[in-house]
């Protein structure tokens, strides 16, 4: 038995280097939290671009990053990555702040708004990206819970003491002991290793709005990476299909009805906001003509129908300027105006939001006769 | 859990050390200690599995001993059915119901009627297509007096549950692996190596080769209306050696794993790319399986005995339900029917009993005439595992029809041939040269010192870096 294991001894060399070059190289950021987080939000915090940023908790870095500015912005935008692409192209002359987040849900709003009252700032706008999934009480959203300490303190500030259905959330434990797993992880070494043979670097600060990699722009919207933008509208097609085949699509699994708690929620921010002199501005982000295409022909995603109709309601009976729409064809956007199968390009999203004809008939069609 | 996965990375270690350090000094605590990691290793993936497979080690536990100790035939054939039924009734509710209700709804279609069939949604137990097999080769051993039943529970789950062959097979025999267990183990270095080797060379043909090749024949079968018929070829080469080293790679860490606790398992896979006729490869393919259905199906229904029609049926029979143990679709059964129909007329002819020496035994190279027939019986397999593949009889059959078509004769397009070729070949060659060892890694002393270690070595970090560790289910865990 001593000769084996002595033996055994011999591939001790092999163990010692993968966890070292798995604990220091890090690629996906999972022992050296917020390291990366932080130096993101530095640059963009001193009004550079940061491109080649990737495997980082964006939650993090958006907290980090509200923290650092110090003068109010004039414009906050609140959404997921579908409203990424609102720039300050969009509002132009006016300092934009735009917060998207990766797979973001309503506890996120709730929580990054919750940043934003703490800093004591009043933004003239507050932009929301209404995608139908916020409403979705089974949209198996768990990133929020990085914010949860936000959240929870939002609950209170509008005085909701019972708490409203969650999504399920892995507990921390075993968070922690997935992470330990990847110290002894070939896939893990294997990612170092392409990490450190293509010299990929880490983030660093660029002047250009878009480059190789994903870009994060000083006003917090990104511009895509450079395969992603070169994609033809075959390649896009064929992620759009991709898109529907996944199953259930995007957040929209179980999705029966309205979440009554989350329209609570979504309700009594708004008026929490408008009460405070600031306007609320929702955004509907479209999806591409072929997702849309199968979501109203398939009976069990119905509610994201109800989803717009709810919210171009709230919209009437708030007072609030909105546009978008799920529905591509609302704008006259083809396929070509799509990254994939629910990101509209930036020129989609800019017409959107310039298209003032429609917005005035939204307006003539509330009880808000002011003119934008 | 996986035994590619970081879990068993740290499992297997502390379990070894806990078996021959704490646990080893009587046989009770090591048979026990054995059967609690067992669980702990099936219990990784759903908790809720482990019922059903104490359930079935119970039932076969006290079934075993009623046949053994009545008196009347009457009530020992009971108990046997009795056991038998229920362990095929757990297998055809978890994994036939809904296919045959989906069949039953699809042929009453054809008339023009429509009926709702109903379905369950439930998860597949995963290894109960093995451990069953397991219980009632016991069982059927015990009603036909090859053995006594095992008394000592302990002892007989573990037969049952033993982790390395938990999940995936091999499949088995109460006389070979119950007297290993009813024995206290003590450790052997040679045993203990080689079956650290068998597991590295496991390990390489599953992460490297199998699941390499995993990745361009899913890109090849779902885009085959759009490819060349010559890359169709390759999809249908690349399976065929997936297949093969997902399985024979599994086989290899399961057998391997068990030789350091001091056991040997059954042998599952002799090489069987190396054969000469469908009837060498049926030797040399699952062997575990085939021979149980021959033992216990083909030999009681009266096997090559009796008129050349019953022969002929119990072939069919055979190949049949071993396409239907292996999936719940239509795609397995003409598997099944093709082998069949390629061994029918070497059965027919007596030819099925030719090649039972190793091919080009003690010769380097092959004879040209062994090559054509190894490559022929190749090409044959490979056909009937692009139905295997598919994700129906229509696609597979369209699959095949557009291999026969022009561009059979272009250069195929550029899919991992690069990476894919070499490590290929690599398996061949090391296979070839030790295709009269149980497995390529047992090698033999070199006059030059540490040729091993550097073999071993050029292995592992073959595995690190050629190695795909994107999808890491084994195919037959889906059986």
């Amino acid at each position: 038995m001593d000769k084996f294991l002595k033996k055994c001894c011999l591939i001790l060399p092999v163990i010692l280097v993968l966890i070292a070059v798995n604990y220091f190289v890090d690629p996906g950021n999972i022992f050296h939290p917020g390291k990366t987080e932080k130096g993101i939000a530095n640059y963009m915090a001193e009004g550079k671009n940061v491109t080649n940023a990737e495997n980082f908790d964006d939650r993090m870095m958006r907290e980090f990053l509200l923290n650092s500015i110090n003068t109010s912005p004039d414009v906050i935008v609140i959404s997921s990555s579908r409203g990424g692409f609102i720039s300050s192209n969009i509002f132009p002359g006016k300092k934009i702040s735009n917060n998207f987040l990766r797979g973001a849900s309503l506890e996120d709003y709730l929580a990054l708004y919750d940043i934003v009252e703490s800093k004591k700032w009043k933004p003239a706008k507050i932009v929301f990206t209404l995608d139908p999934w916020l409403l979705n009480d089974n949209n198996e959203a768990v990133r929020w819970m990085m914010l949860e300490k936000n959240y929870n303190s939002m609950l209170k500030k509008l005085n909701i003491t019972n708490t409203p259905a969650i999504s399920k959330t892995a507990p921390t434990n075993s968070l922690e002991f997935e992470k330990a797993l990847q110290l002894v992880s070939f896939s893990y070494f294997k990612q170092a290793y392409i990490y450190l043979r293509k010299n990929k670097r880490a983030f660093y600060p660029t002047d250009n709005r878009c480059n190789e990699g994903l870009t994060y722009l000083a006003d917090g919207s990104m511009c895509y990476d450079k395969q992603r933008r070169k994609n033809s509208i075959k390649a896009v097609d064929k992620l759009a299909v991709n898109y529907i085949q996944d199953e259930p699509v995007y957040c929209l699994g179980r999705f029966s009805k309205l979440s009554a708690a989350k329209i609570v929620l979504l309700e009594k921010l708004v008026d929490h906001i408008k009460s405070q002199g600031i306007e609320v501005e929702f955004y509907l982000p479209p999806y591409h003509p072929m997702v849309y295409d199968y979501l109203t022909k398939t009976p069990k995603y119905k509610e994201v129908f109800a989803a717009e109709a709810y919210y171009v309601d709230l919209a009437k009976r708030k007072n609030l300027v909105y546009c978008g729409s799920f529905n591509p064809a609302a704008y006259g956007l083809n396929k070509s105006w799509f990254y994939d199968g629910m990101h509209a390009k930036e020129k989609a999203v800019e017409l959107i939001f310039k298209s003032t004809a429609i917005k005035e008939a939204h307006l003539i069609n509330s009880t808000n006769k002011e003119k934008i | 859990m996986l035994f590619n996965s970081v879990e068993f990375i740290i499992f297997l270690p502390i379990v070894f050390l806990l078996y021959w350090f704490v646990f080893n000094k009587q046989l009770k605590w090591q048979n026990a200690f054995l059967l609690l990691a067992s669980y702990f290793f099936y219990g990784w993936w759903d908790y809720r599995f482990l019922f059903l497979l104490m359930f079935s080690t119970l039932l076969d536990y006290y079934t075993g001993i009623k046949i053994h100790n009545s008196t009347s035939p009457k009530s020992r054939k009971f108990w046997l059915f009795l056991s038998i039924t229920i362990n095929l009734g757990f297998l055809c509710v978890f994994k036939y119901f809904n296919f045959f209700t989906d069949s039953i709804g699809s042929v009453v279609s054809l008339f023009g009627y429509k009926i709702d069939t109903w379905t369950l949604k439930i998860l597949l137990p995963v290894g109960i297509s093995f451990y069953t097999f397991h219980g009632i080769s016991y069982i059927v051993d015990i009603y036909k007096e090859r053995i006594k039943p095992q008394l000592n529970f302990v002892e007989y789950a573990v037969f049952v549950s033993f982790f390395p062959l938990l999940v995936a097979g091999p499949i088995e025999r109460a006389t070979h692996l119950l007297p290993q267990i009813t024995k206290k183990r003590e450790f052997d270095y040679s045993r203990a190596t080689d079956g650290l080797s068998q597991m590295l060379w496991g390990f390489f043909k599953k992460i490297v080769i199998a699941d390499n090749c995993a990745t361009y024949v899913n890109q090849i079968f779902d885009n085959y209306h759009t490819l060349p018929a010559s890359t169709l070829v390759l999809g249908a080469v690349y399976f065929a050696i997936q297949i093969y080293c997902d399985f024979s790679g599994y086989s290899d860490i399961a057998l391997g794993c068990a030789r350091l606790f001091g056991m040997e398992l059954l042998r599952n896979f002799a090489y069987p790319y190396f054969s000469r006729d469908i009837a060498e490869f049926w030797r040399r393919w699952h062997i575990s399986l085939t021979t149980w259905f021959r033992d216990y199906l083909y030999i009681p229904l009266g096997g090559s005995k009796g008129s050349r029609w019953a022969i002929i049926r119990n072939t069919f029979i055979i190949f049949l339900v071993s396409g239907f143990w292996h999936g719940a679709n239509w795609t397995f059964i003409i598997w099944g029917l093709l082998n069949a129909l390629y061994f029918m007329p070497l059965l027919l002819t007596n030819k099925n009993r030719r090649n039972l020496n190793l091919a080009s035994e003690g010769q380097l190279f092959p004879s040209l005439k062994e090559l054509f027939q190894m490559i022929s019986t190749f090409i044959l397999v490979s056909l009937t595992w692009v139905f295997f593949r598919a994700n129906s009889v229509g696609q597979a059959i369209d699959y095949i029809k557009h291999i026969f078509s022009a561009s059979l004769f272009t250069m195929p397009n550029d899919v991992g041939l690069k990476l894919l070729g070499p490590v290929i070949v690599l398996l061949f060659v090391a296979e070839w040269l030790q295709r009269d060892k149980d497995h390529a890694l047992r090698l033999p002393e070199f006059k030059l010192p540490y040729v091993r270690t550097a073999i071993f070595y050029t292995l592992i970090f073959g595995i690190i870096f050629l190695g795909n560790f994107g999808s890491n289910s084994f195919i037959y865990f889906q059986f």
